[in-house]
C-alpha cells in the first residue's frame, strides 16, 4: 500500500500535457484525480439537465481554470527541462560560472510567462560564485554552495533508492536571521498557522553575560519516522530517498502525526489567510503550491486545506537540480544539503565529524538531519 | 407524564436541530472553526471521542457479565447495557468523525488501511464490534420484537417487525425450547467473542495515545490498562444511573441497582489506585516532561478539570454517596409517642450545619490570607493559573458539598435516587477523565523554544493553551443530543425489558 504510490522523480523529458507533472506512470493521486473529474463532469453534466443557465456558466468557469492549471503545468515543466538541460551542459564542459549565467537566462525567460518571478537559484547568480566555481577543483576554496550543487548533480544520476538526502546545520555558523524561514513560507506559499522550519531560540547564560543559541527545526526525515507508523491510512510515508512525505489527497487530516512527532515538525493548515478580513484576498495566497511536484491552488477546502503539512526538503526542487530554499537562502552558509549515500558528498564530510549532533536520538527515530555544535 | 415527555423530547429535538446545523457549518466551513492548534492537535471532540468508547466498552463488558459469566442478578439490565453499548459506541464514532480535517475521506482506512498504524486497527475493531452488539441484540431481542410487532403501538411495532428480520418463533413448544438453548448459546459465543475485542477496543483506543514515544505522559504500558478500568467505571456508572432512573421497579430493584452501583466503585477504586501509582512514579522521576504535564494538570489553568472533575465527581462524590447510601438508616416506623427519632434527627442536622459553617469559615479565612484577598475570589472564579485561593475555596466546597451529600444520602430521599446520582456524578466526571488524558499530554513543548520560535497572524495555531471553541461546544451539544434521542426512542420502542404491553417505566420519566 505504501510503496505504491511513492512518487519517482519525474524523467525530464516525460510529454507534457497531463495535470500534477507526476510523469508518465498512472499514480494513484493522478487516478483519483480523474476519477473525481469524472464525478465532477457527470455530476455537471446532470447538473447541466436540471440547471442550464447556472450550470454552464459553473462549468465554463471551471473550464477555464482547468485549462490555467494545465497551462501553468506545461510552462513549469518547459522551464524545468530546459534548467537541467543547462546545468547538464555546464557540468560536461566544468564551466559551471558562465553556464550559471546561461542557465539563469535561460530560467528567467522560462518564467517570464508564468507571470511572477522566479526566486529560484537565487545564489548560482551571485558573481562570486562563478569565480569560486571557476577553481572548482581546490575542495578547500570551493563555495559550499557550488559543491554541493554538484553533490546534487551526481545524486540525481542515481537511481532514487541509491539517494538518501540528509541536511547539516551548522549551529555555530547560524545567526538567527530567520531567512530559511520566510523563504521556506515563501517558496511553498505556507499559509498562517503553517511553518516548515522555525528558528529556536535559546538564551544562555544570565545578565550581563548573555549569548544566544539558534537551532533551525526542518523535519528530521527520520529513518524510523514516528509519524508514518500512526498514519491509518499509509497518507504520509517515506520516500525511497529517505523523504518523509505527504500525500495531500490521500490525508484524512486526523492530526494522529502531529501528536506523535517527537519534534513538532509537522503543522496543520487551517485554512487560513493573511489577507483575510481585507477588501481583497492576494493573488500571492492563492496562487497554487508546487510542492511534490503537483499544483496545489488553494481554494475552498481543498488539499492541501485541512491536511497535515510539513517539511519535504523542497523535492520539486531537488528533482529540477536545484537545492532546497532553506539552504540555497541561508545567509551564512550554516545550512548543508546532499546525499549521505555518496561519501564524496559534502554532508558526509560533515556528518562525519565528531562534533555532529541529531536531536532526541534517545528515541530511535535516526534523524536525517545533524547539526555541528 | 404525557406533558413531560413532550417536554423531553421538544428540548432535546431543538437540541438536536441547532447541533446538527453548526455541524453543516463546521463541515462547510472546515477546521478553522476549531481552537485547536498545531501543538495542541487534539482537543475536546477526541476527549468526547473516547470518552463515549469508553462508556460503549463498559457497558458491553458488563452485559457480558450476564451472558457469559452468568450473574443473573444483573439480568435485567443486559439489554440495556447493550443498547447503551451501541449508542455510545454510535456517538464516539461521530466524534472522532466530526474531528478528521477531510471527513468524507474517512473511508480510505477501510479502503487503504494502514495497518501499522493503531488507529487504523482500531477502526476496523469497531466494525467488528458494532456486528458483535448488533447480532447479540438482535438474538436476544427477537422474541420480544415479534411480540410487539403484533401489539398496538403503532410505531413501536412498525419498527420492531422491520428489525425481527422475518423471524418467527417455532410454534412447537419442544422445538422453542431447542431454539432457546441454541439462542443462548450463541449469545454466549458472541459475548466471549466480544470480550477481547471490547478490551482491544478501550485497551486499544489507549494504545493510540500510549504508542506515541514523543510524548512521555501517554508512552506507559500503564496506559492502556488505565483506559480500560476508567472505561469499566464509566461503563457501570451509565449503568447504574440508567437502571435507577429508567428500570423496572420491582422486587429485584434495589439489589440489582445495589450490585451495579458497587461494581462502579469498585473500578472507580483501581482507576484511582492506577492514577496514583503513575502520578506517583512521575514525579518522583522527576523528568521534566512528566512533571510538568502533572504540574498542569494539578495547579495550571484547568485544575478544576482534575481536582473537581476527576478527583471529586468521577472519585470522591460516588464513593462517598455509595458508601452513605450502604449505611442508610430507614425512618423508623411511627411509634407511640415518637418524639426520639425527631430529636436525634434535629440534632444530626445542626450538628451537620455547624460543620459546614465551620468548613465555610476556614475557607474564607483562608481566602482573606492571601494577599489579594476578595479579589483572589474574584480572580478565582475566572479560573487564574495557580491561584491557590481559587484552590482551596473550590476544594472546600467540595467537600461541603460531599459531605451534605452524604448526610442527606443517610436519610433523606430514596436509595435509588442516590445510587442514580452517584451513578450520573461518575458518568459526568469520567467526561473530566478524558480531558485530562488528551490535553495534558499536549501542554509540554517537544523543544523548548517552539512556541517563540515563529510568529505570525496564524499565531495562535502554535499555542500550548486550548480551550474548545464555541462550534466545538455546540456541535458537540447538538451530537449527544442525537445520540440520546435515537437511544430515548429506541429505549422506549424497543422491548428491552421484556415484552409486557404495560410498562412502567420509560426514559422521560425519570
Amino acid at each position: 500500500m505504501v510503496g505504491q504510490h511513492v512518487a519517482e522523480p519525474a524523467p525530464a523529458d516525460s510529454p507534457p500535457g497531463e495535470r500534477g507533472g507526476g510523469g508518465t506512470e498512472w499514480r494513484p493521486a493522478n487516478r483519483r484525480a480523474f476519477l473525481r473529474n469524472l464525478a465532477l463532469a457527470a455530476a455537471s453534466a446532470t447538473a447541466a439537465g436540471v440547471f442550464p443557465r447556472a450550470a454552464s456558466a459553473a462549468s465554463a468557469a471551471e473550464r477555464a481554470r482547468a485549462k490555467a492549471v494545465v497551462k501553468a503545468t506545461r510552462l513549469r515543466r518547459q522551464y524545468r527541462r530546459q534548467a537541467q538541460e543547462s546545468l547538464d551542459e555546464s557540468l560536461a564542459r566544468q564551466e559551471i560560472g558562465q553556464a550559471n549565467a546561461a542557465a539563469d537566462a535561460t530560467l528567467q525567460a522560462a518564467a517570464a510567462p508564468l507571470g511572477y518571478p522566479l526566486l529560484a537559484l537565487g545564489p548560482l547568480t551571485l558573481p562570486q560564485t562563478g569565480q569560486v566555481a571557476s577553481q572548482a577543483a581546490d575542495p578547500v576554496t570551493e563555495d559550499a554552495l557550488a559543491r554541493m550543487e554538484a553533490d546534487l548533480k551526481r545524486a540525481l544520476a542515481k537511481p532514487v533508492e541509491q539517494r538518501r538526502w540528509a541536511m547539516v546545520i551548522d549551529a555555530r555558523k547560524c545567526i538567527g536571521c530567520s531567512a530559511c524561514t520566510v523563504a521556506c513560507k515563501a517558496e511553498n506559499k505556507l499559509p498562517p498557522g503553517v511553518v516548515y522550519r522555525p528558528v529556536l531560540v535559546e538564551e544562555v547564560g544570565t545578565f550581563p553575560n548573555v549569548t544566544m543559541r539558534f537551532i533551525p527545526r526542518p523535519c528530521m526525515h527520520c529513518e524510523n519516522p514516528p509519524c508514518v507508523k500512526v498514519c491509518p491510512v499509509g497518507a504520509t510515508f517515506k520516500r525511497p530517498d529517505g523523504i518523509v512525505a505527504i500525500d495531500y489527497d490521500v490525508c484524512i487530516g486526523c492530526r494522529y502525526c502531529l501528536a506523535a512527532c517527537p519534534y513538532q515538525a509537522r503543522t496543520f493548515d487551517w485554512g487560513l489567510y493573511y489577507t483575510s478580513g481585507t477588501p481583497e484576498l492576494e493573488q500571492y495566497e492563492t496562487v497554487p503550491s508546487f510542492e511534490y511536484e503537483e499544483l496545489w491552488p488553494r481554494e475552498g477546502l481543498r488539499s492541501p486545506i485541512d491536511n497535515a503539512r510539513k517539511c519535504h526538503f523542497c523535492l520539486h526542487r531537488l528533482d529540477a537540480g536545484m537545492l532546497p530554499m532553506c539552504v540555497t537562502t541561508c545567509l551564512g552558509r550554516a545550512t548543508y544539503f546532499g546525499d549521505q549515500s555518496d561519501p564524496k558528498s559534502l554532508v558526509s564530510e560533515l556528518i562525519a565529524q565528531p562534533n555532529a549532533q541529531r536531536l532526541k536520538e534517545e528515541l530511535g527515530t535516526d534523524p536525517k538531519v545533524y547539526y555541528l555544535v | 407524564m404525557k406533558r413531560l415527555k413532550t417536554a423531553y423530547y421538544g428540548v432535546l429535538g431543538a437540541l438536536v436541530a441547532l447541533g446538527l446545523a453548526t455541524v453543516g457549518y463546521r463541515l462547510v466551513a472546515g477546521m478553522k472553526v476549531t481552537a485547536m492548534t498545531s501543538y495542541v492537535s487534539w482537543g475536546f471532540w477526541v476527549a468526547l471521542y473516547i470518552y463515549f468508547i469508553g462508556l460503549s466498552a463498559g457497558s458491553f463488558l458488563l452485559s457480558t457479565m450476564v451472558y457469559v459469566f452468568g450473574m443473573h442478578s444483573l439480568e435485567k439490565v443486559g439489554r440495556a447495557a447493550l443498547l447503551s453499548a451501541l449508542g455510545a459506541l454510535a456517538a464516539g464514532l461521530l466524534f472522532v468523525w466530526v474531528d478528521l480535517g477531510h471527513p468524507y475521506r474517512f473511508w480510505e482506512i477501510f479502503s487503504r488501511p494502514h495497518f501499522t498504524s493503531v488507529m487504523a486497527i482500531e477502526s476496523w475493531l469497531y466494525l467488528i464490534y458494532m456486528v458483535l452488539i448488533l447480532a447479540e441484540l438482535w438474538l436476544l431481542l427477537r422474541d420480544d420484537l415479534v411480540v410487539v410487532a403484533r401489539s398496538s403501538r403503532r410505531i413501536a411495532a412498525g419498527l420492531c417487525r422491520v428489525l425481527a428480520l422475518g423471524y418467527r418463533p417455532p410454534e412447537d413448544p419442544r422445538q422453542l425450547a431447542r431454539t432457546r438453548t441454541r439462542e443462548k448459546l450463541w449469545v454466549r459465543i458472541l459475548g466471549s467473542i466480544g470480550i477481547p475485542v471490547a478490551i482491544g477496543v478501550h485497551g486499544g483506543t489507549g494504545a493510540i495515545f500510549a504508542v506515541a514515544v514523543a510524548r512521555p505522559y501517554w508512552n506507559s504500558g500503564l496506559f492502556p490498562v488505565v483506559f480500560l478500568v476508567s472505561a469499566l467505571a464509566s461503563g457501570a456508572a451509565l449503568v447504574t444511573f440508567l437502571y435507577a432512573a429508567f428500570g423496572k421497579r420491582d422486587g429485584d430493584f434495589l439489589p440489582i441497582l445495589r450490585s451495579v452501583a458497587m461494581l462502579t466503585v469498585l473500578f472507580i477504586g483501581l482507576d484511582l489506585l492506577l492514577l496514583v501509582s503513575e502520578v506517583v512514579v512521575g514525579l518522583y522521576s522527576g523528568v521534566p516532561s512528566d512533571v510538568n504535564v502533572f504540574q498542569a494538570m494539578f495547579t495550571g489553568r484547568y485544575w478544576g478539570v482534575f481536582w473537581l472533575g476527576q478527583i471529586g465527581l468521577a472519585g470522591i462524590v460516588p464513593i462517598v454517596i455509595v458508601a452513605a447510601a450502604e449505611r442508610r438508616r430507614e425512618p423508623a416506623p411511627a411509634q407511640a409517642g415518637g418524639a426520639r427519632p425527631v430529636a436525634r434527627r434535629v440534632r444530626q442536622t445542626a450538628m451537620w450545619l455547624a460543620g459546614l459553617v465551620a468548613l465555610f469559615v476556614i475557607a474564607d479565612v483562608w481566602l482573606l490570607a492571601e494577599p489579594v484577598g476578595r479579589a483572589g475570589i474574584l480572580a478565582a472564579l475566572q479560573v487564574p493559573t495557580r491561584h491557590h485561593a481559587g484552590w482551596w475555596y473550590w476544594i472546600g466546597e467540595l467537600v461541603i458539598v460531599i459531605a451534605a451529600a452524604a448526610w442527606l444520602a443517610r436519610s433523606w430521599g430514596s436509595p435509588r435516587l442516590w445510587y442514580g446520582a452517584a451513578g450520573l456524578a461518575t458518568v459526568a466526571g469520567i467526561l473530566a477523565v478524558r480531558l485530562n488524558i488528551v490535553i495534558p499530554g499536549f501542554v509540554v513543548p517537544e523543544l523548548s523554544g517552539l512556541r517563540t520560535a515563529y510568529v505570525d497572524p496564524g499565531d495562535f495555531r502554535f499555542s500550548y493553551h486550548y480551550f474548545p471553541s464555541f462550534w466545538e461546544l455546540a456541535t458537540s451539544v447538538g451530537m449527544i443530543a442525537l445520540i440520546v434521542l435515537v437511544f430515548s426512542l429506541l429505549w422506549e420502542w424497543l422491548p428491552l425489558f421484556g415484552s409486557e404491553p404495560a410498562r412502567t417505566a420509560s426514559p422521560s420519566q425519570g
